[in-house]
């Protein structure tokens, strides 16, 4: 199992980050950052990083200042 | 019962008075504002009167729901007559001093007069809640971390200090009050904006340092099973929402990230340019930096915060640089002198914390001195030597500590971003034009919190909408600003309702939410328009400078194109 944003999805063995955050309603346009179980993760990189089993993703969205 | 403390620096004394009734459902700048109304209507102050002057008082107070465990109850405000805009002033800060202002039972404390002697003073109010003024010449011209530490070796570790730097002291128009952050005592939270810390220096007044207390004050609650049902519900919902928020997980650095991309981020001076090495201002570089050298995210300025969107700072070898380092500093020290250094800007970050000024001013002043040719772009070291004169008070220093006007006048600038004196912050109005009437709008001059609308109209660089969310966030930030935290309170409008609750069980009468948008949010906002009218505020004063409305964004081909009878039309409630 993999959760994004809290939300539980089917994990397949080779799965990427990119793979299961296009599969993902989460809108990944636009000024989003992606963290894998806390860690930041470079949009570059989200076709390279492999999951586990049981990972936690957050695709957070900045939509206001501060 | 509540108490409230009087300060009379003309005599140098300390009066414990309990809280006036009339007050007691108001906190925060909803406090201010009717404080200050008050004063006018009955004959103490002239709101025309010099800030400067003895008639003016400096008031810290908490917010509304203070003394309860709702997150972020415990903000601190800062009230005055702005010896900046000249304006109402309310500035609002984290940091512990709310936290054991409440425990000490005191809502409001009120600094009076000026003193005869010239002499400078701390006010220290100790473990049984005794208050009294301590000479404290041995600190003049202190930064404000020597004066934490020094305090912190007279009392210990349990105690809050909200003091003023070199900048108070010598009058600076730009000069801040530092508050000391929960836990690490960094005097990194900042009453930044307006000049506070001006007013605090011609009182004499150094720094005001709170022991926590020995037996810690117990609110009232009308119905305590009602306000701790909805201040469960309201946390819970807070806590969730606060994971995926953007301010808990990296900081208020992460707004750059949109900026960045969209032209809003300033650029050399506000030039409308796109900075297409934003990146190495932003998450990825900042937070590398932190895992690296041993500092942190996540942290909480204030106790029972659950958004925690401090961080704590350190340089390349590992030691302790800065704490609280925010997204405006960045901006305006960053791509605005178009200084992409970030270890740069956290020195100078470091050193307006110490020496007592606010960032967002320094940050424009010091574009506005690079583009009228004082400094080169991007002269990093050049702004440092500058904001060491500043501490100094020498060469340049004064005229940078008086503010980005007062750069650009004494540079002969053309464009100086400006409202009611008060600098803009890190966002450029032709690009999210509802900012941009808050900037013009905001009773308390440009204001980088007063109604920030980026991503909440439907086209941050088009028409439609801005003055609707503008009017509409300055209300609901007028109740947010006497009650919590912004950037909780950013995560609680899903169940906003429940803030009658958490009034009514506080203060008991009906559950109606129109106590806390009318009562403490429309009514603080037209009250703060009063007092400026007063003070002597006019139409034109609702204005942005020339230069965006004449002058294309590079970046989206926008000029701040809204017609000023659309911002008549904003306070019409
Ligand atoms: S969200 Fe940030 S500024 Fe607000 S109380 Fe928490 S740590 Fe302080």
């Amino acid at each position: 199992m993999i959760t994004v944003n809290e939300r539980n999805y089917d994990f397949r063995s080779g799965m990427t980050l990119l793979d299961i955050l296009k599969t993902d309603a989460v809108d990944i346009h636009g000024a989003v950052l992606v963290t894998l179980n806390g860690s930041l993760i470079s949009k570059e990189k989200y076709n390279e990083t492999l999951l586990n089993d049981g990972d936690a993703v957050l695709a957070i969205k900045v939509v206001s200042g501060g | 019962m509540w108490s409230k403390l009087i300060v009379n620096m003309a005599e140098a004394t300390v009066t414990k008075l309990p809280y006036d009734e009339e007050y007691l459902q108001l906190g925060g700048r909803a406090l201010v504002a009717n404080y200050f109304m008050d004063l006018v209507k009955t004959g103490k102050m002239d709101p025309k009167c010099d800030p400067m002057g003895e008639q003016n008082v400096l008031m810290f107070c908490t917010g509304v729901l203070a003394g309860t465990n709702f997150t972020t109850s415990y903000r601190i405000s800062v009230g005055c007559k702005s010896p900046l805009t000249g304006g109402i002033k309310e500035a609002s800060s984290g940091g512990y001093m709310g936290k054991l202002m409440a425990d000490q039972g005191y809502r409001m404390i009120t600094v009076h007069g000026l003193p005869q002697d010239g002499k400078l003073r701390y006010l220290h109010i100790d473990k049984e809640g005794n208050a009294e003024l301590v000479d404290a010449e041995d600190l003049r011209l202190k930064g404000t971390y020597d004066v934490v530490d020094a305090m912190r070796e007279r009392y210990g570790d349990g105690i809050s200090v909200a003091c003023i730097g070199p900048a108070g002291e010598r009058l600076y128009k730009a000069a801040s009050i530092q508050i000391s952050e929960f836990g690490t005592l960094h005097p990194s939270r900042v009453a930044a904006r307006g000049g506070v810390g001006a007013l605090m220096g011609v009182k004499g007044l150094k720094a005001v340092v709170i022991e926590k207390p020995t037996i810690p004050y117990k609110v009232e609650y009308a119905d305590e099973a009602m306000f701790r049902e909805a201040a469960k519900e309201l946390n819970a919902f807070i806590a969730g929402a606060a994971k995926v928020d953007p301010f808990h997980n990296f900081g208020t650095i992460s707004t750059i990230e949109k900026t960045g991309a969209n032209g809003i981020l300033p650029v050399e001076n506000f030039s409308g340019k796109l900075y297409k090495d934003y990146k190495k201002l932003g998450v990825e570089e900042f937070l590398g930096r932190l895992a690296a050298r041993g500092g942190c995210n996540k942290k909480p300025c204030q106790p029972g915060c659950l958004v925690q969107c401090s961080n704590v700072y350190h340089d390349a070898d590992g030691k302790y640089l800065t704490s609280g380092f925010e997204y405006e500093t960045i901006a305006l020290f960053g791509p605005n002198c178009r200084i992409d250094d970030l270890d740069k800007i956290a020195v100078m970050d470091r050193m307006c914390d110490d020496i007592g000024v606010d960032t967002i001013e320094m940050g424009t002043a010091c574009g506005v001195a690079m583009d009228a040719g004082k400094l080169e772009w991007g002269d990093a070291d050049g702004v440092i030597a500058m904001l060491e004169e500043m501490r100094q008070g020498v060469g340049f220093g004064p005229t940078l500590g008086d503010g980005c006007e007062a750069v650009g006048l004494a540079l002969g600038a053309k464009r100086i971003p400006t409202v009611k004196h008060q600098a803009i912050s890190g966002y450029d109005p032709r690009n999210t034009k509802g900012t941009g009437i808050t900037y013009a709008t905001c009773p308390q001059g440009a204001d980088h919190t007063a109604a920030l609308t980026m991503g909440r109209a439907f086209d941050d660089a088009g028409r439609t909408a801005q003055a609707y969310a503008s009017n509409k966030l300055q209300v609901a930030i007028c109740f947010s600003d006497s009650m919590m935290c912004l950037f909780a309170f950013s995560n609680v409008v899903p169940k906003m309702h429940l803030l009658a609750n958490l009034m009514s069980g506080l203060y008991g009468g009906p559950v109606d939410i129109t106590r806390v948008t009318i009562g403490l949010g429309v009514k603080t906002l037209l009250t703060e328009r009063a007092f400026n009218k007063l003070a002597g505020f006019t139409d034109e004063d609702d204005k942005l400078p020339e230069f965006f409305l004449t002058e294309r964004s590079a970046a989206t081909g926008a000029v701040f194109d809204i017609n000023p009878v659309e911002m008549e039309v904003l306070f019409d409630f």
